[in-house]
């Protein structure tokens, strides 16, 4: 094996292809939301599977201010959680009785509150970070769970400010619209708001703590995507919330 | 805007547009052998190029502007490559574009990522190892490393397996 034969197995990755010019313009004129679209598409499978479960790793924010929650007072549903995720087990029926390990869990931090929404963020052994929710209150601390490993441009970080865990509906003849809108948004994050198509804004929403959570007065007709604004109301992220959107605006 | 910062953004958009017509071979390649799907591998080059031109305005020429898009690309066939894994929940397939028969090139494709990718950007691309190593973001030594690990572990199979 020598470096004329080496050069030779490389160029089999080069690709039979004409550059397109043209096509990178196009798409550097428009903001990018295909990232988006996995997590609104993991948003229909919650609504689907009535399990709010996703979460973005976290890298940049300062989160030092969360408080540690101690693990010997989780509920058995809240160990089965994220016993589940730990494991990455996709099917695994609930056990009153059995007492779920979290050896594999290395914290759990009580972030902020916001209209009686708590939200967590959980560490994991392999070096994954999940998000979590739940009502200030219950027995169960989580009512959804996410994890993935943290990327260069995973939430929190200037190209993913806001994780949002919202709950969409989707009932067969209505309207697509938020149902529950909630997250978390780093600190250059002052509101979101709902959009129209047209950019008109139904609802604007602020972030207090770095939290937001909406129960009420939620618009039902006309919602078209999600953005995070600054103090000044300048756009620093967008995120389309129904199929339409990702439909024409290349989602 | 001043308008030598015009003629800044209107050289900066040139060059990239001609770094992208005379390097798309070998950034098509490289994404290819991150990402291993025809598709994806052309999606990341387009979007990180697009990328560069959104954020041609960041780019200080505190190195080299080849070597900044590189970056960019890279990390746009990475982010690819998590998003893919995320969503199938595991390893990502390989959409059925590695070569089928024993050989050099088979064994190239079942290297680690990163041994892969050294390979194509050191003998397909051509770049010298510093060159490599600021678009890793790693240190010269790294990269002679993991080249001499991949050239090992590709002797070591070709010798377990000389057809």
């Amino acid at each position: 094996m020598n470096d004329p034969q080496l050069r030779q197995a490389a160029g089999r990755f080069v690709l039979v292809a004409e550059p397109d010019w043209p096509d990178v313009v196009r798409r550097s004129r428009r903001r990018p939301v295909r990232r988006r679209f996995v997590v609104a598409v993991v948003l229909a499978v919650t609504v689907v599977i009535g399990t709010p479960a996703f979460g973005i790793g976290s890298r940049l924010w300062d989160l030092v201010h969360g408080t540690p929650v101690d693990k010997s007072s989780l509920s058995t549903r809240d160990r089965y959680a994220l016993s589940v995720v730990a494991q990455r087990a996709r099917r695994a029926s609930f056990e009153p009785g059995r007492l779920y390990e979290l050896g594999a869990v290395t914290s759990v931090l009580r972030l902020t509150e916001r209209r009686g929404w708590i939200f967590y963020k959980v560490e994991l052994e392999d070096g994954r970070v999940c998000w979590a929710e739940g009502i200030a209150g219950a027995t169960e601390r989580f009512a959804g769970i996410g994890c993935e490993h943290p990327g260069p441009r995973s939430f929190p970080s200037p190209e993913e400010p806001v994780h949002d865990s919202s709950v969409l509906a989707m009932s067969p003849g209505g309207p697509e619209h938020v149902a529950l809108l909630r997250g978390l948004a780093t600190d250059p994050v002052a509101s979101i708001a709902i959009e129209s198509s047209s950019g008109s804004k139904l609802l604007v929403e602020p972030v207090v703590d770095n939290g937001y959570v909406r129960t009420e007065g939620l618009p039902v007709d006309g919602t078209w995507a999600m953005v995070a604004l600054d103090k000044d109301g300048q756009v620093l992220h967008r995120t389309c919330l129904v199929r339409a959107c990702f439909a024409i605006e290349g989602g | 805007v001043p308008p030598n910062v015009i003629r800044v953004m209107e050289d900066t958009t040139a060059a990239i547009e001609a770094i992208y017509r005379s390097d798309f071979d070998a950034f098509t390649g490289a994404a290819m052998a991150i990402v291993r799907d025809r598709e994806q591998a052309l999606d990341a080059v387009q979007e990180g190029f697009a990328r560069a031109l959104r954020q041609s305005k960041r780019f200080r020429g505190d190195g080299s502007l080849r070597g900044w898009i590189w970056r960019i690309v890279l990390n746009e066939a990475h982010d690819q490559l998590r998003r893919r894994k995320r969503l199938l929940g595991g390893a990502p397939s390989v959409n059925g574009t590695g070569p089928t028969t024993p050989g050099l090139p088979q064994e190239l494709h079942k290297l680690p990522d990163r041994q892969r990718l050294v390979i194509f950007l050191r003998y397909y691309a051509d770049l010298d190892y510093a060159t490599i190593a600021e678009m890793l973001g790693v240190a010269e030594g790294t990269v002679a490393a993991t080249l001499n690990a991949a050239r090992t572990a590709l002797r070591r199979r070709l010798e377990e397996d000389p057809e």
